[in-house]
C-alpha cells in the first residue's frame, strides 16, 4: 500500500502532457545552484548568529572588541536580512528535490540510509529555524521554550546534517554545474521550455522573491530603505524619542522611578570603597557626547546622539582603573537585567551612562534616568534604568 | 526517482563523521540549554512537525496548485503567474504575524508600528505589477516572434547555418539528452 502511494505520487509530480520531457526544474542542475545559494546563506546566518550567541553567553570566554562601533549592528542585520531571503530559496530548493522523497526502495545502502537518515534534521531543522526566526522578530512565540536556546542548538544540528548532506552531494553537484547548460530555446523568451518553467525563469523568480523580501524589510536596519520596510517589525525612527525600544519602563516596572531618590551604586570586589552618586552628581561629572548605534538581535537598529558620562569617568570617581564590570538594571527580571562589561569597552572613550538623547533626558522607555550604551554592543548589553556598577577585579 | 543504484560518493563518509559529530554537539547544547525535558520534547515536535506540515501539506498543495494551473492558463503565462503566486504566499506568510497582530504588544508602539494590512497590499500591488508587466511582456515577444517566423517563411528564406531551425533542431537535440539522463 506503502509502495502504491509513493507510486501515485511519483506519477502526479512529473505528470505532464504527452510528448513533453521532464521539467528541468528538477534536474540536478536546479537543485545543485539552489543549494549553493542556500549553503551560503546558512554559513552567514551560522556565523553571524553564532558571534551573536558568543557575545551573550553568559560563561563570558568571548568579548566583542569596542570598534568598529556598528560590527554588531552589521552581522546582526545580515543575519535576520539572510535568514528571511533563504525562506524563498528553502521554499524552491524543497521543491525541486520534493519527488526524491518518494524514492523506492526507500534506502538502498548503509551509505544512502545514513544519508537519507540525516535529512530529517536538515529539513526539520531549517524549517525551524526559518519559522521560529520569524516569528521571533515579530515577538509572536507560540511556543513554551526558550527561543535563543532552541535557536543555538538547533542551528548545529542543522548544520550537522548540512556538512553530512554536502558530503552526499558535492561531487554531484560540481559535476552538474561544470556542465554545460542545455541550450536556451526560442520558446525561452516567455519563460517556459517544452512545456514546462524553464529554469532561468524558476531560478530567477526565486531570486526575484528573495529580493524582495530583502527590500520589504532590511529597512528596519538600513535607515535609507525605511520607508520601504513594509513588512518589517521595525521601523529604525519609530518609537520613543525616534528610536525603537524592545521593552518599556512600564513592562519592565521602571516606570515611577523618582530621579530626587536615584542613587548608582559602584561597588563589588574591584572597589576598595563603594561609592554612590545621585543623578545631579552624575550630571555635574565632565559630558561627552557620542553618535551610536543601538542594535538588536533580532535585525533592527537605530543611531542616536548620546550624551552622558564616559564609564572610565565614573569608575575613575569611584577611585578604579577601567575593569571588567557587571551593570545591574532596576528591572527585577528578563536577560537585560544585568550586563558585562569588559575592560576593553569600559575604557573606550565612547562607553557612556547616558543621560539624553539629543538635547532631552532620556525617555523612560529609553531608560530614564541613566543608562549604558556602548560601541559594538548587542542591544540587550545596553543596559537600561542602570542602578548598580559592579566592578571586578 | 527509482530504480537507479545509489552511488556513494567518496566524500559522503568523512563528511558523514563530521556532520554527525556536530550534530552530536548540538544535541549536547540543546541538553544543555534546555535542561527541562517536557521543553525539549516541544522542540524536537516543532522541528518534525514542520518537516511533515511541509512533505504532506504545503509540497502537495503547491503541486496540486502547479497542476491546476497548467491546465487553465496558457503557456506563456505560467512562469510569471508562478512569480506573482510564489511571490504572494511568501509575503503573506512573512507578514502573517503582523497582519493578525500576533506579537503586537499594547503599551510599545515600536513594535510592528505600522498598518501591515495597508503595507501588504502595497507590497502585494508591486508584486502583481510585476507579474502583469512579465505577462505582457511575454505576450509582445511571442507576437514578434510569431511575425518574424510568418515572415521568414512567406519569404521562403533557405536553411542557413543560423536559421531557426537549427535553433529547434539543437534544442531537440537537448531534448534527447535531457530524456536519456532522466529515464
Amino acid at each position: 500500500m506503502l509502495r502504491r502511494a509513493a507510486t501515485l505520487i511519483r506519477t502526479s509530480t512529473h505528470a505532464r502532457p504527452a510528448g513533453i520531457r521532464r521539467s528541468e526544474l528538477r534536474d540536478e542542475r536546479t537543485a545543485a545552484l539552489l543549494g549553493v545559494a542556500l549553503g551560503l546563506a546558512f554559513t552567514v546566518c551560522f556565523l553571524t548568529g553564532l558571534l551573536s550567541h558568543l557575545v551573550q553567553d553568559s560563561a563570558g570566554w568571548f568579548h566583542l572588541p569596542s570598534r568598529p562601533a556598528g560590527l554588531y549592528r552589521v552581522t546582526q542585520g545580515l543575519h535576520v536580512a539572510t535568514g528571511l531571503a533563504t525562506i524563498p530559496l528553502l521554499l524552491a530548493k524543497l521543491w525541486t528535490v520534493f519527488p526524491k522523497l518518494f524514492e523506492w526502495p526507500p534506502v538502498r545502502s548503509i551509505a544512502h540510509g545514513v544519508e537519507r537518515a540525516a535529512l530529517l534534521p536538515l529539513v526539520g531543522g531549517s524549517l525551524f529555524l526559518l519559522v521560529t526566526g520569524t516569528n521571533n522578530i515579530y515577538r509572536w512565540r507560540p511556543w513554551d521554550f526558550s527561543f535563543r536556546a532552541a535557536h543555538y542548538a538547533t542551528s548545529w544540528i542543522t548544520v550537522g546534517a548540512l556538512v553530512v548532506h554536502i558530503g552526499a552531494k558535492l561531487v554531484t553537484t560540481r559535476a552538474a554545474l561544470a556542465r554545460p547548460a542545455a541550450p536556451a530555446a526560442p520558446d525561452h523568451v516567455d519563460g517556459t521550455a517544452s512545456g514546462s518553467l524553464s529554469r532561468r525563469a524558476f531560478l530567477g523568480s526565486t531570486a526575484a522573491v528573495s529580493g524582495l523580501v530583502t527590500l520589504f524589510t532590511v529597512g528596519q536596519t538600513v535607515a535609507p530603505l525605511r520607508g520601504l520596510a513594509w513588512l518589517a517589525p521595525r521601523r529604525p525612527d519609530i518609537g520613543p524619542q525616534g528610536i525603537p525600544v524592545n521593552r518599556t519602563a512600564r513592562g519592565a516596572g521602571t516606570a515611577a522611578i523618582d530621579p530626587d531618590a536615584y542613587r548608582l551604586v559602584v561597588d563589588g570586589p574591584g572597589v576598595p570603597t563603594p561609592r554612590t552618586f545621585s543623578l545631579a552628581e552624575l550630571q555635574a561629572l565632565p559630558q561627552h557626547t557620542a553618535t551610536l548605534p543601538i542594535a538588536c538581535v533580532e535585525g533592527w537598529s537605530a543611531t542616536a546622539v548620546w550624551s552622558g558620562v564616559r564609564l572610565r569617568d565614573v569608575l575613575a570617581a569611584a577611585g578604579v582603573e577601567a575593569s571588567d564590570c557587571t551593570v545591574h538594571s532596576l528591572q527585577r527580571r528578563g536577560p537585560s537585567r544585568t550586563a558585562p562589561v569588559h575592560r576593553g569597552q569600559v575604557a573606550d572613550g565612547d562607553t557612556l551612562l547616558a543621560l539624553r538623547i539629543g538635547d532631552e533626558p532620556l525617555h523612560p522607555d529609553h531608560g530614564f534616568p541613566v543608562r549604558l550604551i556602548g560601541p559594538n554592543r548587542p542591544g540587550v548589553h545596553q543596559t537600561k534604568w542602570v542602578a548598580r556598577i559592579e566592578v571586578h577585579r | 526517482v527509482s530504480g537507479a543504484a545509489h552511488r556513494t560518493e567518496r566524500t559522503f563518509w568523512p563528511a558523514a563523521v563530521i556532520g554527525f559529530a556536530i550534530m552530536g554537539f548540538g544535541v549536547r547544547e540543546l541538553w544543555r540549554f534546555v535542561p527541562d525535558a517536557d521543553r525539549r520534547f516541544a522542540i524536537i515536535t516543532w522541528i518534525v512537525g514542520l518537516d511533515l506540515a511541509h512533505d504532506l501539506l504545503l509540497a502537495p498543495l503547491v503541486v496540486a496548485v502547479g497542476l491546476g494551473l497548467r491546465r487553465v492558463v496558457p503557456g506563456r503565462a505560467w512562469a510569471p503567474l508562478t512569480f506573482g503566486l510564489f511571490a504572494t504566499a511568501v509575503v503573506v506568510a512573512i507578514a502573517w504575524a503582523p497582519l493578525r497582530g500576533y506579537g503586537r504588544v499594547p503599551d510599545n508602539p515600536s513594535i510592528q508600528p505600522l498598518d501591515y494590512s495597508d503595507t501588504t497590499t502595497r507590497a502585494l500591488a508591486l508584486v502583481w505589477l510585476g507579474t502583469a508587466v512579465w505577462i505582457a511582456t511575454s505576450a509582445a515577444r511571442a507576437r514578434s516572434q510569431r511575425r518574424s517566423e510568418a515572415g521568414q517563411a512567406g519569404a521562403q528564406v533557405p536553411r542557413g547555418p543560423a536559421g531557426i531551425h537549427d535553433h529547434v533542431g539543437a534544442r531537440d537535440r537537448g531534448r534527447a539528452v535531457a530524456e536519456q539522463e532522466h529515464h
